[in-house]
């Protein structure tokens, strides 16, 4: 012993892993028996672990879900805002990026052939998605280009 | 793996155990995916991907729930068909029946099973033993859906027998089942003028209160539905649109079925 607490921490770090391997390395009768005579019921050792997994597994995703809302929150107390171009500019833009996806192509097609054409508002949320995702440059980023 | 496992999968990982969990944005975003809110013209929702980030848009004109089953939806889009911009019309979201594109049902079914998980639903389901439209606004107000995504997932997760019959005033829109009805018990496709659901669809009659017991010959055109008596009950979806609850009691119409299944070696 050195007296330094990082060796100590090290020597029992390196206990605990010569169990554990001391464990894995062990035949299951072995291992079942050794519980048994510190544990009693090993079928009740087995569900209680098993138990301990499921909820540390929801407490881990319920904190998932937290950050989320937490995070979604905060993006709407700070939208984004984007320039606008001229509606004819958008739809060229949108035009070259949806060329690349000729099932959305289709769907549109037939939603203005029944009258429901996208609108320019729709033309500039599409852009604006495109945009967020690194799809196409962003139209400040172009502009600044020329 | 399928819809149904993929959707309880990622509802457990996330610690959802009750209905109030069910955050289905928070959940798009566990999934990379941001949920925005917007008026839309020309569909209903959108998904644009890139990688393993998604934008999925819905528009902010629907009704809350109708709103929450299209991100689930898109969600489908989003586990299923990714690598594409998927753009959904309204008459492509939430209903039943085979003749609409298969995508759109495998988004579908992920969405019911997102929004009502068997591990939660079915233990609430229990204390409901009829399946009356009462049942179903019941359920709905629990899980925060439709009445119609609320009613297809009871009549398809084998609550008990019955059809569930859509129908606007050009005719029958679609139809799901309950796995256990028989397949030749196929709804007609116009509304038989006998039929209570003519009156709430044409009259002025209110929704039914309770289920009612009718002739089976005035919902399926066969021979043999003369025999039986079915119980009907109707709400109104729409403006234009009705849906129909149509409960079979009678165990000789689900009983041949057996009958036929083993005359022909199945």
């Amino acid at each position: 012993m050195t007296g330094n607490p990082n060796d100590a921490r090290e020597a029992l770090r390196r206990l605990a892993d010569a169990l554990a391997e001391d464990t894995l390395n062990a035949p299951d009768e072995e291992v079942l028996q050794d519980a048994a005579e510190i544990y009693g019921d090993t079928d009740k050792l087995a569900a209680d672990m098993l138990r301990l997994f499921e909820q540390t597994a929801s407490e881990q995703g319920k904190a998932r879900l937290a950050a989320a809302r937490a995070a979604i929150a905060a993006i709407r107390r700070h939208p984004s805002g984007q320039a606008r171009l001229d509606p004819s500019e958008m739809r060229r833009r949108l035009q070259q990026a949806v060329a690349a996806d000729p099932e959305t192509a289709r769907k549109l097609t037939v939603a203005a052939r029944k009258g429901e054409g996208l609108s320019d508002e729709d033309v500039y949320g599409m852009l604006e998605d495109f945009e967020e995702l690194g799809v196409i440059p962003s139209s400040d980023a172009q502009d600044s280009d020329k | 793996m399928n819809p149904i496992a993929a959707a309880e999968e990622t509802l457990r990982e996330l610690g959802v155990v009750n209905p109030e969990d069910i955050d289905i944005e928070a959940i798009a975003w566990c999934l990379g995916a941001r949920v925005k809110f917007r008026p839309l013209d020309g569909c209903e929702a959108r998904i644009v991907g890139n990688g393993d980030q998604a934008i999925i848009t819905i528009n902010s004109r629907g009704w809350w729930r109708r709103k929450r089953y299209s991100v689930a939806h898109e969600l489908g889009h989003w586990k299923y068909h990714r690598g594409r911009i998927l753009v959904c019309r309204h008459d492509e979201i939430g209903r039943a029946g085979r003749d609409y594109p298969t995508a759109e049902r495998v988004a579908d079914l992920y969405a019911a099973q997102l929004l009502m998980p068997a591990y939660i639903f079915d233990p609430i389901v229990r204390a409901h033993p009829k399946l009356t439209f009462q049942t179903v606004s019941t359920i709905a107000d629990l899980f925060e859906t439709s009445v119609t995504a609320t009613a297809i997932r009871l009549v398809q997760g084998r609550h008990s027998p019955a059809l569930l019959v859509c129908h606007g005033p050009k005719g029958r829109k679609w139809f799901t089942r309950s796995p256990d009805v028989p397949e030749r018990w196929f709804p007609q496709d116009e509304l038989d003028t006998e039929s209570f659901a003519f009156g709430v669809l044409f009259g002025d009659q209110a929704n039914d209160a309770m289920p009612r017991k009718i002739g089976a010959d005035a919902w399926f055109d066969r021979a043999d539905a003369s025999r039986y008596e079915v119980l009907e009950q109707t709400f109104r979806t729409g403006d234009d649109e009705i849906l129909t609850l149509v409960s079979i009691r009678d165990r000789a119409m689900l009983e041949e079925w057996d009958t036929r299944r083993s005359s022909s070696g199945c």
